[in-house]
């Protein structure tokens, strides 16, 4: 079984350890990568998640240094490795022309807007995480506990059982 | 007043046939000129047929018309008494004649010749009488005229009042989308460290119960604030090194969870060293329990230090922020334009992250003069240059004194450049290359305008050019003092 990663992009680092430490329940089952550029991030996706795994939910900033969060989610989607992958904007700022190419070219998932509650935040990720599980994985055994429990129950349910017709 | 032509022809019969009268039956010609102004005429007529225009010049030489003679009326009337020079000119409007006869042989018939009182008499006092009169209405019409002239003039000058409020309206408008961006821009700003904030606050709490959750001995007090002192001592490694980092340990210690990795991945390798020698190469119960402390104490350490640099982002925003609207607004004050430059920079800070910003301004550029106006100047040129680059380029910020004690700022940007055929219209009022109506574009095109205006008003002047490898600078230069 290839990992899931979860991978946060944020460029102000305590920024960004605020959201990895919001995120580490999730820990467990899904490694937590992160980047404060869009460069290190492409990279990280690259050579560190695609390389062990697969990529399961981004939660991206949209004004960066250089590039920015709704160009790089673009890019995801556009690529057949990457495109399964949930994507949430996390961020203070985006207008709404950013949000509606974030919407429409990147599918994106979901918008979160700073500062985030750390529950909210965990709730989206979990729901997103779930979809992605539910939508990617053949077996959703490993990921009781940690997912939305009852959509996993759902799904288990109404797999045939072994002998069923 | 008409006289019946067949009375005029009568009189004429009559006039001719007396030839003491001396009269001549003088036909005239359409243009003809009968009389000119400032000649002297020595003869009186009176017109039987056609029409002569009347003129006069005015001091600065151009003729005007002043009236008409038509049959019946008599043409050197003013000059009868006088014998001044011709008061008009007269010029025959269409082709006529005209009953001439000298001045002198018509005063002398007019006393003592009783039939030709009795011919001319009504006529003279006729055409007296409508001269009054016509006299009497100029003056009530220009008495009109001066009321409309009046009146116009106070719509024309409420209109220059409705205009400059207008004016005021656009310019203050301009500024409120300007302070929009600004205020955008802060907001995202100080989100920013408040999140960071008010999440490592929410996360020191359960970190501390869990260290205290048991009674700790000397040596383990001390060894949780060595973990708390390099908490606070460890700035966020790169990414690069702290992925390396988790890997190494990760290896090292597999049975350890990833959160905890990523802590421990943060502790100065010296530090770490002796933290496993100590704790986790021990691995008794109680020592785990300390270790579990220990790096909750560290995480402490990390959290209260993000805190410490949260706030310190929030405090510079904020002196930043004083320092750019100061509200002594007309007080001239002496000032250093770096420090306005640099707080228009941070507040900024947000819409120039996706651009690289160099700022060169190695001496001091002493001015007198309004800080929060020349700051609204470097506002709207930075506004400017961004909105010029779009997604990404080099904004570039020089200053220094010229010879002649002038100072300059250069706001240079890596955008299209200005088309040459604009350059002269771009510090227009009302002039953008923006889409008019998009809101998120922002301004009214007055940005520059108002810029030129404020270094007008300082004594300065505001240039365009662009550059050979190509984008716009705008350079500002403004009377310096001594340094």
């Amino acid at each position: 079984m290839k990992p899931i990663y979860i991978l946060c992009v944020e460029d102000e680092p305590e920024v960004l350890a605020a959201v990895i430490r919001d995120l580490a329940p999730f820990e467990e089952k899904f490694p937590i990568e992160s980047a404060t550029t869009v460069a290190e991030a492409r990279s990280v996706v690259e050579d560190v998640i695609l390389k062990r795994g697969q990529l399961g939910v981004v939660v991206c900033d949209h004004i960066l240094p250089g590039e920015d969060g709704v160009s790089f989610l673009v890019r995801l989607q556009q690529d057949a490795r990457t495109a399964p992958a949930r994507k949430i904007l996390l961020t203070a700022q985006a207008g709404l022309a950013a949000t509606i190419e974030a919407v429409n070219r990147a599918g994106l998932n979901h918008y979160l807007a700073k500062p985030w509650q750390p529950d909210e935040l965990r709730a989206v990720v979990r729901r997103q995480l779930t979809d992605f599980v539910l939508e990617n994985e053949p077996t959703v055994f490993p990921y009781f506990g940690v997912l939305e429990d009852d959509r996993l129950t759902e799904k288990v349910r109404r797999q045939p059982l072994p002998g069923d017709e | 007043m008409s006289i019946p032509i067949r009375r005029l022809e009568h009189i004429r019969e009559a006039l001719t046939s007396m030839p003491e009268t001396e009269c001549v039956d003088q036909p005239f010609a359409p243009g003809e000129e009968l009389m000119r102004e400032g000649g002297t005429y020595a003869h009186i007529s009176l017109v039987i047929q056609g029409e002569i225009e009347l003129s006069k010049r005015d001091h600065e030489g151009r003729e005007h018309s002043v009236g008409h003679v038509r049959p019946g009326q008599f043409l050197g009337l003013l000059l009868l008494s006088s014998g001044e020079p011709s008061f008009l000119t007269a010029r025959a409007r269409t082709a006529g004649r005209m009953l001439t006869m000298p001045r002198k042989t018509f005063l002398l018939l007019l006393y003592n010749l009783p039939g030709f009182y009795q011919m001319i008499g009504p006529l003279l006092l006729g055409n007296l009488v409508s001269r009054y009169r016509r006299v009497v209405q100029l003056h009530l019409k220009v008495a009109e005229l001066g009321r409309a002239l009046a009146a116009e003039k106070q719509q024309l000058q409420a209109a220059i009042a409705e205009l400059e409020a207008t004016r005021n309206r656009l310019i203050q408008q301009e500024k409120m989308a300007t302070l929009g961006q600004l205020t955008a821009s802060i907001a995202h700003e100080i989100n920013n460290p408040i999140a960071a904030l008010s999440r490592a606050a929410d996360a020191i709490e359960p970190a501390l119960l869990e260290v205290f959750a048991r009674p700790t001995d000397a040596a383990s007090l001390e060894l949780l604030r060595q973990a708390l002192a390099q908490g606070l001592r460890q700035p966020p490694l790169p990414g690069e090194v702290q992925r390396e980092r988790i890997d190494q340990l990760s290896r090292r210690f597999p049975e350890l969870p990833r959160p905890l990795l990523r802590t421990l991945a943060q502790v100065e390798p010296d530090a770490l060293e002796a933290f496993a020698a100590h704790v986790i190469a021990n691995p008794t119960v109680e020592r785990k329990e300390l270790a579990r402390r220990w790096v909750e104490m560290f995480e402490v350490g990390t959290l209260t230090r993000a805190m410490r640099v949260a706030a310190g982002r929030i405090g510079g925003m904020v002196r930043s922020l004083k320092g750019y609207s100061r509200q002594d607004k007309d007080v001239v004050d002496e000032a250093d334009l770096r420090e306005g430059l640099r707080d228009t920079l941070v507040l900024f800070g947000y819409a120039l992250k996706k651009f690289q910003v160099e700022v060169q301004l190695p001496e001091p550029l002493r001015v007198r003069g309004r800080p929060s106006e020349l700051n609204q100047v470097w506002t709207n040129l930075v506004v400017n240059a961004c909105e010029a680059m779009g997604d990404r380029g080099t904004l570039t910020l020089t200053g220094g004194r010229a010879p002649d004690d002038h100072v300059w700022v250069r706001v240079a940007d890596t955008g299209p450049g200005i088309p040459e055929a604009l350059r002269e219209r771009i510090f227009e009022s009302g002039f953008s290359t923006k889409q008019p109506g998009d809101p998120t574009q922002g301004g009214l095109g007055l940005g520059l305008a108002i810029a030129r205006g404020i270094v007008q008003e300082h004594g300065g002047s505001i240039m365009a050019e662009n550059l050979p490898a190509g984008g716009a600078a705008f350079t500002v230069r403004l009377p310096g003092l001594p340094a």
